[in-house]
């Protein structure tokens, strides 16, 4: 368990901080992100703009060109005011582009304006000059030329000079009506016929002076001729003007609005080069974008996760942990290890409280352990007393019960365990035997060899009884002196005898010396009474008796013998 | 540019004589006549009118503007100025309007001076003559009032400035052609070009430059190519329209400056241009190389030309300025812009043997040579293309011309021009 360092509430504002920096860090992507497309859409807008302006600059010079030459070539009056229209448009038109990079293109494009448009004023100057000429000053004296050849023709007295000046009358009104055409169709060819007729009524009016001596006919041939020639003079200013303006159309204001259109044009395809790309950048910066932002709502939620999960498992953790170490301090348990938190939080205290805890703990346990321990001490002393207090009651009942010398049942053990083997046969339906034996001859062996052989003797015969009566069942007892009883329960007649002869045996096999017997060495007489549910003994104490009658009789017979009483108890 | 640096030049030059005296001057100011000087940027510059006003002790105004604009002023008003300077081919137009007078040989004092380039034709002996307005057709006065050939007294203008046009391409698209054997006015109209070329705008001008390039490649003859006939224009202008629907031409450009631009701006590789052009470009690092074609060059001849109008103290103040442009300084000082005079002599001593080698002979530059703004405008080695005086104006195709169709071919080039 790493120790921590860093308060519970500490982490948990922790957390929160960091995804809110996540949160601001998205939202600032988002928003520069926003800022930026915005940024690109007003470009493009601005951009859109700036095609619509570069285009419509085109329009307006070729309109400012078609209505100039309208206006200029055809007369159209209301055409000059387009022109004007046209061109405030397209100076609209350029301001509005100014802001833009293609600073040198508009700069040609408004010198091109300002070209066209000083040109378009010089050439309206022009036509207004040309239209006085034509319209005033020209019919001032083409008007007079009838009147002047009338003049002449009324003095007139010769045919050739009359013949002539009709000539010369009709190529005035040819020169007249050529000027007029000249003006009207702007043709070229009508200046040849002017100039044509001119040379012609020139020489006519020459061979009219080699006519003419009197001095007033010459005199209004001069006349005729000055004014003619102010005429063509004139007209050659009109001409002249008009060649002028033509210029200024045909060559000077076509250059400059073709350039115009051309710049324009050119422009209008930059800009539109420029949106486009403007606009894959747009759609490039939104797949971007969406991208980032996916990316970081991806990453915002995993580090949302991830911070819940660091934050919650290390408050969940400590917690935790401390819960099992108040579980197993409840449970009592000492071996326990704190941990130690450094975090000077809550949990630092809990922790703090589960080290009491357990020191509280602790002491409560030694102090129990004590107890305990005392506790045992005790119990073991009275544990050991009793065993000894029941030995001792052991002893004493042995001692009224048993045979100090033999160990072996006494004479009072005797007969309560004769009526209770008794009844018990009784109860049953089982055979019950008793063997009553006694000790051949131990008067004199205990004369012979002293109290203490004829005790040894004695425990030699009763632990041969014990090894052949050794079930629970059986009970040996010492009836009185040498005189042994033994009780058989569940024991019929036959096995009894067996075993008594058996007994009988082993003593004697035992070959213990006796020289006062006429044996030679000790033997004993038994009797034995076999009790079943067809016998009439109505008493243990009967059946002993039989069974002393029995050994009485062995006794009578020769010693060393069994006598076994007769099933019936003969009548009295 | 380089009026920009006339005119800081000319200030430089008029504020020390305006300290030296001040109250004299201005007192002599009124007492000398004035004379008004109209015609283009090509010879109206601020150094030769302060060099003349100092030199003859007149006051001299000029009125520089655009060939047409300044053609039409002199047309419809000749009071408006004494003297006119603009091209041979004005000449027709200003002596039918009656708005110039004859100028008399006799008060031109170097007038035997004057080459004969402009006298018959031919500068040098079986040396070809250009079509169109060649200045000596269109020089001497007729007793019917009318201009050819003929030698008199009389004069319509005074020979003085004149030069050969040509095209100019960047050399760094098109290769380096050699002068007169390779290098065609055909290139124009060569495919490979297109888009790329412009044209001066100047019907009398430009439409030999388009016909000179038609003929190169084939596809068009000139019974007279310097006087078209109605179907010549109309077939020209078919080829070169169909040429501008094309994409073939850039455009047409109005100016010196707006050509330099163009192919400065790489708008253009190849185009018409005049030498100040070439050489603006080469200053600014544009390798353009000014063509001397196998067909001969489009040639040009000033004309200084005296008002109808003018009189008395000022016609004999123009006649002193009109004697002070041949009398060497003027010559020598155009001569560094690339421009001829037609007394060359006379101007040889206003400049280094080594100028003159470059300029008129056709020779490599021994030494950097000044331009007239003092700068290096030659670098050492360097050559004109095109040889010298001689042979190059022996080489004239035809000269700069207002033909008899001049007012057809008007509504035929806003065609092309807008096509």
């Amino acid at each position: 368990m790493p120790a921590q360092r860093v308060a519970f509430t500490t982490r948990i504002y922790t957390g929160y901080f960091l995804i809110g920096l996540i949160t601001l860090a998205l939202g600032v992507i988002a928003f520069i992100g926003l800022n930026t497309l915005d940024r690109q859409f007003n470009l493009q807008n601005d951009l859109s703009d700036n095609l619509t302006h570069a285009t419509n600059l085109g329009f307006h010079a070729a309109d400012m060109q078609s209505n100039a030459e309208a206006f200029l070539l055809q007369g159209q009056l209301q055409s000059a005011d387009a022109v004007e229209t046209a061109y405030r448009s397209a100076l609209s038109d350029l301001s509005s582009l100014y802001s833009q990079s293609e600073a040198s293109i508009i700069r040609r494009i408004d010198r091109h304006l300002y070209t066209f448009e000083e040109t378009f004023k010089l050439a309206t100057s022009q036509r207004s000059h040309q239209h006085q000429l034509v319209k005033t000053t020209l019919p001032s004296i083409t008007n007079n030329w009838g009147d002047l050849i009338e003049g002449y023709q009324k003095q007139t007295i010769s045919a050739g000079s009359l013949a002539t000046s009709n000539k010369i009358w009709r190529d005035l009104l040819m020169i007249e009506k050529h000027m007029g055409q000249y003006f009207e169709s702007l043709k070229p060819s009508e200046l040849n016929l002017v100039d044509e007729n001119y040379q012609h009524v020139m020489g006519l009016i020459d061979d009219l002076y080699v006519l003419e001596s009197y001095p007033p006919q010459v005199a209004r041939l001069d006349n005729i001729r000055n004014s003619l020639s102010l005429g063509y003079s004139t007209f050659n200013d009109g001409v002249q003007i008009t060649r002028n303006y033509l210029f200024l159309i045909n060559v000077v204001m076509a250059a400059e609005s073709y350039e115009i259109k051309y710049l324009a044009d050119k422009l209008r395809d930059e800009i539109r080069r420029d949106l486009n790309s403007t606009q894959d950048q747009s759609s490039s910066l939104v797949s971007s974008l969406s991208q980032q932002l996916i990316a970081l709502s991806i990453l915002f939620i995993l580090m949302t996760i991830i911070i819940g999960m660091i934050v919650g498992r290390s408050i969940e953790r400590p917690i935790s942990t401390l819960k099992e170490v108040f579980n197993r301090l409840s449970n009592g348990e000492r071996e326990i290890h704190i941990p130690t938190y450094h975090s000077k939080d809550e949990i630092a205290e809990l922790a703090v409280s589960a080290e009491a805890f357990r020191k509280a703990n602790e002491n409560t346990q030694i102090l129990l352990d004590k107890y305990q321990a005392l506790s045992s001490e005790l119990d073991e002393k009275v544990k050991q007393r009793t065993k000894e207090l029941e030995k001792a009651n052991r002893r004493l009942k042995d001692l009224s019960i048993k045979d100090g010398l033999t160990q072996i049942y006494n004479r009072r053990f005797l007969d309560a365990s004769l009526i209770e083997n008794f009844n018990r046969a009784r109860r049953s339906a089982l055979p019950l035997s008793v063997i009553m034996l006694d000790i051949d001859y131990f008067k004199a062996y205990n004369d012979t060899y002293g109290h203490q052989a004829g005790d040894i003797c004695i425990q030699r015969v009763t632990k041969a009884m014990t090894r052949v009566f050794h079930r629970s069942t059986d009970t040996v007892a010492r009836y009185g002196g040498e005189e042994f009883v033994a009780l058989l329960f569940d024991t019929p007649a036959s096995a009894a005898h067996a075993l008594a002869e058996k007994l009988r045996k082993e003593i004697e096999s035992q070959n213990i010396p006796h020289r006062s017997s006429h044996l030679g060495h000790i033997t004993v007489s038994l009797g034995c009474c076999t009790w079943t549910p067809d016998t009439e003994f109505m008493s243990g104490e009967a059946i002993l008796n039989q069974a002393d009658k029995a050994l009485y009789q062995s006794k009578e017979s020769g010693r060393n013998k069994l006598s076994v009483c007769p099933k019936k108890p003969p009548s009295e | 540019m380089r009026r920009r640096q006339f005119i800081k030049n000319a200030a430089g030059i008029a504020l020390p004589a305006a300290l030296g005296g001040f109250p004299a001057i201005l007192k002599a100011e009124n007492a000398r006549p004035t004379i008004r000087v109209m015609g283009t940027h090509v010879t109206l510059q601020e150094e030769l009118r302060l060099r003349a006003e100092k030199e003859l002790g007149i006051n001299i105004q000029f009125y520089p503007g655009g060939s047409a604009e300044v053609l039409m002023r002199a047309t419809t008003n000749p009071s408006s100025f004494d003297l006119y300077e603009q091209w041979s081919n004005s000449i027709k137009v200003l002596w039918n309007t009656g708005a110039i007078q004859p100028i008399n040989t006799q008060r031109i004092q170097y007038w035997s001076e004057i080459n004969n380039l402009s006298k018959t034709g031919q500068i040098t002996e079986g040396a070809k003559i250009g079509r169109g307005d060649a200045p000596h057709r269109i020089l001497y006065v007729q007793k019917d009032k009318t201009l050819s050939s003929e030698p008199s007294q009389q004069v319509s203008f005074l020979p003085y400035v004149h030069n050969t046009d040509s095209f100019g391409y960047d050399s760094r698209y098109i290769d380096v052609g050699e002068p007169y054997v390779t290098e065609s006015w055909g290139w124009l109209l060569n495919e490979n070009y297109s888009g790329k070329v412009a044209i001066v705008n100047e019907p009398t001008i430009g439409i030999f430059d388009l016909a000179l390039a038609a003929e190169a490649r084939g596809l068009i003859t000139f019974n007279d190519i310097g006087n078209m006939s109605i179907s010549e224009i109309d077939q020209l202008f078919e080829i070169a329209i169909d040429y501008k629907k094309r994409g073939h031409f850039r455009g047409v450009w109005s100016s010196v400056p707006q050509s330099v631009e163009l192919m400065a701006n790489n708008e253009v590789i190849i185009e018409s241009m005049f030498s100040p052009g070439a050489s603006a470009l080469q200053g600014q690092g544009v390798p353009c190389v000014y063509a001397a074609p196998k067909e001969g060059y489009r040639a040009w001849h000033g004309v200084m030309c005296l008002s109808s109008q003018t009189r008395g103290e000022q016609e004999d103040a123009a006649y002193q300025f009109m004697n002070w442009w041949l009398s060497g300084y003027p010559g020598a000082f155009i001569a560094k812009q690339g421009y001829y005079i037609s007394n060359p002599e006379r101007s040889k001593p206003f400049i280094s043997p080594e100028e003159w080698d470059y300029w008129y002979a056709g020779k490599p530059a021994a030494l950097p040579l000044k331009g007239t703004d003092g700068s290096i405008s030659v670098a050492e080695g360097a050559i004109r293309t095109g040889g010298s005086y001689e042979q190059r104006f022996s080489n004239v195709a035809v000269w700069n011309s207002v033909m008899d169709t001049y007012d057809y071919t008007l509504p035929r080039w806003k065609e092309f021009v807008l096509g």
